[in-house]
C-alpha cells in the first residue's frame, strides 16, 4: 500500500519536472522570439545613433560607439521635416476628429431611427468596408482633379490640378468612414431601448436624444476607432502617393521615401528619420494598448 | 401634421453628412473604375475600346507574373503568420507563462508602425555591403548574399518581412479569441486525464474555426493589395520577380498613364477580393453559430 502511493508520488514529480523542462524551452523560444521582433525595432533606433563611418563598416556593431543624438538634428535641419510633420499631424487630427462626428451621427441613425431605405443604404455602407481603394483610386484622383473653379480649374473643371495637391483632397474623402459607421452602430444597438422612450416621453426629439443620451455614453466606441483611424491615416502612404506632388504637402510617410531617394546610403540619418515617424504610433501604443487590441478584435480590419 | 414632417427629416440629417461623402468619393468612383476599365482613358483622351483591355490583360507576362507573386506572397505570409499566431496565442495564455503581456505587446508593434518606415529597417536588414543579415552569415563563416537584388531571393526576403508585420495581428486575434472558450471545457478534459497537447488539438484549434477562416480571409484580402514595400524595397525588381497586382495598377496609371488599362487589373483586384469575401460570409458564419451548441 505505502509502495503504490510512493510510486504515485514519483510518477507525479516525474511528470513535474517533466513539465518544468518543457516550459522553460517553449518560454526561452517564444521570448528569444520576442527579443528577436524588439531587435528589428532596436537596430533602426540605435543605427540613428551611429557615426556615418559606423554604419557604413561591414563588421556590424549593435550598438553606437558614441551617441550621437545630434542626427537628428541634422535630418530636422536638412529638409523641411517640421512641415512634412505638421502635414500628418493636422490631416491626422482633422480627419479622426471629424469623422468620429459624422460617423457617429450615422451609426445613430442606423441604430435607433425608423426610416425607408436603411438596411439598403447600410449595406451599401458596409460594401466599402471591403472595396480595395485601388479600385476607385483613379476616378477619385480624376474627380479630385476636375472641381471646377479650384486650383486654376475653369468653370468646367478642366486647366488646372483642382484640389489635388490640397488638405482639402487628403481630408474630406475620408471623413466617411463605413467601418466607424459599422463599430458605433453595433455599439448604439447595445443600448436599452427603454432610454429612448423615456426621453421621447419628456418631450426629448431625436437629436437631443443622440446629444445627451448617446453621445456622453459614448466613449469607449470612439477611442476604439479613433486609434484605428489614427494609425490607419498617419500611416497611409498610397493615397498621399498619388494626390500630392510638391514638397509642402508631402506627409511624413512620403517624406521618408523621398528621402531614402535623395540621400540612400546614409543609414544613420534614414533611420534616424524612419524612427521619428515611427514615435507619435508608439507613444499612442504604449498608453492605449488596450483601445489598439479591442479595435481589431472587434472590427478585424486595419 | 408637422411632427410627422419633422420625424421623417431626422434621419436625412443624421446620414447625409456621411452618406453623400462616401457616395461622391467611393461609390460613384467605384461604378466610373467598372465603366473605365472598358476604355482607353489616359487623362486627355477616352474611347471605349469593349473588352480590349481584359484581353490584353490575358497577354500581359508581366501582370500574369504579378497575380503569380501576388498569390506565392499571400498564401505563404498568411499560412505560415496563422500557425504561427495560434502557436503563440496558446502558449501566451498559458498561465505559467511569465511576461506574456510584454511579449503580445512586441509582436504586435510591428502590425502598427507604417510600413515605410519598417521597409527602411529592412532595407538596411538585407543590405548586401552593410547590412545586418550579411554580417550575422558572416559570424557562421556563410558568405554574403545581395538579398533585394537577386531574382531568386527577394521575393522571400519580403516574405519573411510580411510574417514579421503580420504576426502580432494573428496573435492578438486568436489571444482574445482563445479567452472567449468556456475553462469547464479544459477542466473536463483535465479530468478525462486529456494533456496539454491534446487540449490544444482537440478543445482549442477546433474552438478556433471560425477566428481562423475569419483571419484567413481578412489577412488575405489585405496581403492582396501589398504595396508600399515594393515601391520602396524592390520597385518590381529585380527582373519584375517581387511586381505584385497594387503596384503594376500604380506603374500603369501614374507611369504610363494607360489609366483604363489599369483600372482593369483593379477590377481583377475587385473580383479577386469578392471572392474571398463571398467564401467568407457564406461558410465563415455558419460555424461560429455552430460551436456551443
Amino acid at each position: 500500500m505505502l509502495s503504490l502511493t510512493e510510486n504515485i508520488k514519483k510518477t507525479k514529480s516525474g511528470k513535474h519536472i517533466y513539465n518544468i523542462t518543457v516550459h522553460g524551452i517553449t518560454w526561452l523560444l517564444v521570448f528569444g522570439l520576442a527579443i528577436l521582433v524588439l531587435g528589428t525595432l532596436f537596430i533602426a533606433f540605435f543605427t540613428s545613433l551611429k557615426q556615418p563611418e559606423e554604419t557604413i563598416s561591414a563588421a556590424f556593431q549593435f550598438f553606437p560607439k558614441h551617441w550621437k543624438w545630434s542626427n537628428y538634428i541634422d535630418v530636422l535641419k536638412g529638409d523641411i521635416w517640421w512641415r512634412y510633420y505638421f502635414n500628418s499631424a493636422f490631416v491626422t487630427v482633422v480627419v479622426v476628429l471629424l469623422s468620429i462626428l459624422l460617423s457617429s451621427l450615422a451609426g445613430f441613425a442606423f441604430a435607433r431611427l425608423e426610416f425607408k431605405g436603411r438596411q439598403v443604404l447600410f449595406i451599401l455602407f458596409l460594401c466599402g468596408m471591403m472595396l480595395p481603394s485601388q479600385v476607385y483610386i483613379i476616378p477619385q484622383y480624376i474627380l479630385l482633379r476636375s472641381i471646377p473653379m479650384a486650383g486654376g480649374n475653369s468653370i468646367l473643371g478642366k486647366g488646372g490640378l483642382g484640389l489635388l495637391n490640397t488638405y482639402w483632397a487628403l481630408i474630406i474623402p475620408f471623413l466617411a468612414a463605413p467601418l466607424g459607421v459599422f463599430l458605433i452602430k453595433q455599439y448604439y444597438m447595445g443600448f436599452p431601448k427603454a432610454l429612448d422612450e423615456a426621453a421621447t416621453l419628456d418631450g426629448c426629439n431625436s437629436f437631443d436624444i443622440y446629444r445627451y443620451i448617446y453621445l456622453p455614453l459614448s466613449k469607449p466606441v470612439f477611442a476604439t476607432f479613433s486609434i484605428l483611424k489614427f494609425t490607419g491615416t498617419w500611416n497611409d502612404y498610397f493615397y498621399p502617393l498619388i494626390m500630392t506632388n510638391s514638397k509642402s504637402m508631402y506627409n511624413v510617410q512620403i517624406a521618408l521615401q523621398k528621402y531614402k531617394g535623395e540621400f540612400g546610403v546614409e543609414w544613420n540619418y534614414l533611420m534616424a528619420a524612419a524612427v521619428m515617424s515611427i514615435t507619435p504610433i508608439l507613444l499612442v501604443f504604449i498608453f492605449c494598448q488596450k483601445y489598439f487590441t479591442q479595435g481589431i478584435v472587434t472590427s478585424g480590419l486595419k | 401634421m408637422k411632427k410627422k414632417k419633422r420625424k421623417s427629416l431626422a434621419p436625412c440629417f443624421f446620414i447625409a453628412p456621411s452618406f453623400l461623402i462616401y457616395l461622391i468619393f467611393v461609390l460613384i468612383p467605384v461604378v466610373c473604375a467598372f465603366v473605365m476599365s472598358f476604355t482607353n482613358y489616359s487623362l486627355n483622351k477616352m474611347k471605349f475600346i469593349g473588352i480590349n483591355n481584359y484581353l490584353r490583360l490575358l497577354k500581359d507576362t508581366i501582370f500574369i507574373r504579378s497575380v503569380g507573386n501576388t498569390l506565392i506572397y499571400s498564401v505563404v505570409v498568411v499560412s505560415v503568420n496563422i500557425v504561427l499566431g495560434l502557436v503563440l496565442a496558446a502558449v501566451l495564455n498559458q498561465v505559467w507563462f511569465k511576461g506574456s503581456g510584454f511579449c503580445r505587446a512586441v509582436f504586435y508593434v510591428p502590425y502598427i508602425i507604417s510600413t515605410i518606415a519598417a521597409s527602411m529597417i529592412w532595407m538596411y536588414i538585407y543590405d548586401s555591403k552593410v547590412g545586418v543579415l550579411n554580417a550575422f552569415l558572416k559570424i557562421f563563416g556563410l558568405p554574403a548574399q545581395s538579398w533585394l537584388q537577386n531574382e531568386k531571393l527577394a521575393l522571400s526576403c519580403l516574405i519573411l518581412m510580411g510574417i514579421w508585420q503580420g504576426m502580432g495581428y494573428c496573435l492578438t486575434v486568436y489571444f482574445s479569441a482563445l479567452r472567449a472558450i468556456p475553462n469547464y471545457l479544459y477542466e473536463a478534459a483535465r479530468i478525462d486525464g486529456a494533456s496539454g497537447l491534446a487540449q490544444f488539438f482537440k478543445i482549442s484549434v477546433p474552438m478556433l474555426s471560425s477566428t481562423t477562416f475569419f483571419l484567413l480571409v481578412m489577412c488575405m484580402i489585405s496581403s492582396f493589395q501589398v504595396f508600399a514595400q515594393i515601391m520602396v524595397m524592390t520597385g518590381g525588381g529585380p527582373l519584375n520577380s517581387t511586381t505584385m497586382i497594387a503596384h503594376q495598377i500604380y506603374v500603369n496609371s501614374f507611369t504610363n498613364y494607360s489609366m483604363g488599362y489599369a483600372t482593369s487589373q483593379a477590377v481583377v483586384l475587385f473580383l479577386m477580393i469578392l471572392v474571398l469575401t463571398l467564401l467568407f460570409f457564406k461558410y465563415g458564419n455558419k460555424e461560429g453559430d455552430a460551436e456551443l451548441d
